[in-house]
């Protein structure tokens, strides 16, 4: 009745028999079917993305990801595009809940995968984990006095002399 | 229109190909777990395109009933199966 209201445009032409089946809703024209057909065939190639995804991935981690995400990314344009071209609002709005759901659900589904990998240890404890970046290492404590005060001029020319012969430290990279 | 919907057949077809190697090659049992989870919602895009090929409501109730069911299923297999070694959570 709800969309029968909608496609007539009020409330008061929509007529309400029990036990009778609403009229089907027609769609506005043509532009929702392509859409939809759009919609089926970015679902379609996100699978195959995925598929292509799990078959070069060799790394667990990246398994997890192209599951968590791809599945998300498959299935929701293919189940609303799938009803686009049906035509049917129920059909749309049960494709459209479900899909909330999955996208709502690939995080845990990607928490589960990840929490099972490092179980069997398939994936590194984060703890265990190589950091991305090396760590700064503290500033070397000058050992002698004349070296703990120099003067301005003579730390300008140490400085100049030595700043092309001196390896670059990691601090003085992540100080630039 | 028809050009559309086996194209989308042809990619999806072509994905359950990918992932059968890919079942073939993991050598892990999670890999598997996730290579079947993967056919299982290719699967429901198939449906779906079946339902939207036929115009079918009720083939659509299905593709998104197989696509909940790959999903909670997994999660709550790989939550509720035992840890290896005897380890609590």
């Amino acid at each position: 009745v709800i969309s029968q209201a909608m496609a007539t445009g009020s409330l008061a032409a929509t007529s309400v028999t029990l036990g009778a089946a609403p009229p089907p809703v027609q769609w506005p024209g043509a532009g929702a079917l392509w859409f939809g057909l759009g919609l089926l065939a970015i679902g379609a190639a996100a699978n195959l993305v995925t598929a292509i995804g799990l078959l070069r991935s060799d790394d667990a981690m990246a398994r997890i990801h192209v599951m968590s995400i791809g599945a998300v990314a498959a299935v929701l344009p293919c189940l609303v595009g799938a009803a686009l071209v049906i035509g049917d609002s129920a059909a749309l709005l049960r494709a459209g809940v479900a899909g909330v759901v999955l996208f709502f659900a690939a995080p845990f589904l990607g928490q589960a995968l990840m929490l099972r990998a490092m179980a069997d240890g398939d994936l590194p404890l984060p703890h265990e984990r190589p950091t991305l970046r090396p760590r700064l290492e503290p500033e070397a404590e000058p050992t002698s006095p004349a070296e703990a005060t120099p003067s301005a001029a003579s730390a300008q020319s140490a400085e100049a002399s030595t700043a092309s012969a001196e390896p670059i430290t990691n601090h003085e990279e992540a100080r630039r | 229109v028809t050009a559309v919907l086996y194209a989308s057949l042809a990619a999806l077809v072509g994905s359950g190909l990918l992932l059968i190697v890919a079942f073939v090659r993991a050598q892990r049992w999670l890999s598997r777990v996730v290579v079947v989870d993967a056919v299982s919602l290719v699967t429901a895009c198939a449906v779906a395109l079946l339902a939207a090929y036929r115009s079918d409501a009720f083939l659509l109730d299905a593709a998104i009933l197989v696509a909940m069911v790959a999903v909670v299923g997994t999660v709550a297999l790989l939550h509720f199966m035992p840890l290896p070694n005897g380890a609590r959570r």
